[in-house]
């Protein structure tokens, strides 16, 4: 039989290498998979037992352990998307009303009013995400993903939103005194040149801007999302 | 945990085939089914503790197996281990595969070019 210090040692290190596991895997099967290893161990007669038992095991471990890690890399990034996708489109719907919406229509305090709920509302949606993608991954810096990505969808379809309004009620747009008619004043240049000049620096000053904003709602949800977690465990 | 997903959409990788094999004869612990599934392969397939376990959690999961209790096994030391039968689903999946892999052999047997069964059963 191997000697018992050596066989100690085995173990103990076997149960140092189980770090490579993910944490739920090692929570769950830590003990079991090391009492496992243990028995191995001591069913072996001999040092070349032991070592050949070693070189089975580790390669064993370390295969299993990253595909372990690759399988919960995929499953978080199937829900990073899946969750940004769905608070993403609901954010741009949110966005798109404010996007159409202009001063002709509804006032100049009612379109500050509106932008502002716009914007607050996609700001929630980004924390919501945030929350929901932390707390299913259980990583705080899972909400910062999720919210850039919200941001992302959101003023990819607000902004296109506009453009396509602009372009299909061209007449409301060109008597709208805050946007067209102005650009037009300045020398800007024709419609078509409006809609590319203006609306392609819209589509980057927007996804900066709400992206920004999403980003911080969303790391801000998955930060307060850990902490709630973490206080009911404690 | 993984939530309990149905058994009939599983597809057996060999370990968790042999894995079931090992539970048909009765529940057993995680040592003892590496034993079970080594000695029945004669060899030819050694599990390790880490595809052992994932293994089971894929399995369990699928509701394939249970866990019954955490007992010691009188044969191996005093340390308690925690035992795995083999559940209704998990029965009709290892009985599909077998009926599966039989179908596999008689086709084979049917080939010409083959080598006709032995009478002890071997190809």
């Amino acid at each position: 039989m191997t000697g018992r210090p050596t066989i100690m040692a085995s173990i103990w290190l076997y149960r140092q290498l189980l770090i490579f596991y993910p944490v739920d895997f090692r929570r769950a099967y830590g003990r079991e998979v090391t009492q496992v290893f243990a028995t191995q161990c001591r069913q072996t007669t001999n040092r070349q037992g032991l070592l050949h038992l070693w070189l089975v095991t580790l390669v064993d471990l370390l295969t299993n352990a990253l595909e372990e890690v690759l399988m919960i890399a995929n499953r978080k990034r199937q829900l990073i998307l899946v969750t940004g996708l769905l608070f993403g489109l609901a954010a741009g719907i949110v966005g798109s009303v404010n996007a159409v919406t202009s001063a002709t229509l509804v006032g100049d305090i009612g379109e500050e009013v509106i932008s502002y709920i716009a914007l607050l509302t996609i700001a929630a949606l980004a924390f919501g995400s945030g929350v929901v993608a932390a707390r299913a991954s259980k990583r705080a810096i899972t909400g910062l993903w999720v919210g850039l990505l919200v941001g992302g969808i959101a003023s990819l379809i607000a902004t296109s939103a506009r453009v396509g309004y602009s372009i299909s009620f061209y007449d409301t747009v060109r008597n709208d005194p805050g946007e067209i008619r102005d650009w037009i004043h300045r020398g800007g240049g024709s419609f078509v040149s409006y809609l590319i000049a203006d609306r392609i620096g819209g589509y980057i000053y927007t996804t900066l801007f709400v992206g920004c904003i999403c980003g911080v709602c969303g790391i801000g949800g998955g930060l307060i999302s850990k902490a709630r977690e973490m206080r009911q465990v404690s | 945990m993984a939530d309990q997903q149905s058994g009939s959409d599983f597809s057996l990788t060999p370990a968790t085939f042999h894995i079931l094999l090992a539970l048909a004869d009765g529940e057993r612990h995680g040592y003892a089914i590496m034993q079970a599934v080594a000695q029945e392969t004669g060899g030819t397939m050694r599990l390790g503790p880490g595809t052992l376990y994932r293994s089971i959690r894929v399995m369990l999961a699928h509701n394939l197996i249970a866990e019954t209790d955490e007992r010691p096994d009188p044969t191996l030391d005093d340390e308690r281990r925690r035992y795995y039968r083999l559940t209704d689903p998990g029965k009709h999946v290892l009985q599909t595969e077998i009926e599966r892999l039989i179908r596999i052999v008689q086709l084979a047997q049917a080939k010409p070019l083959l080598a006709k069964p032995q009478p002890g059963g071997a190809l």
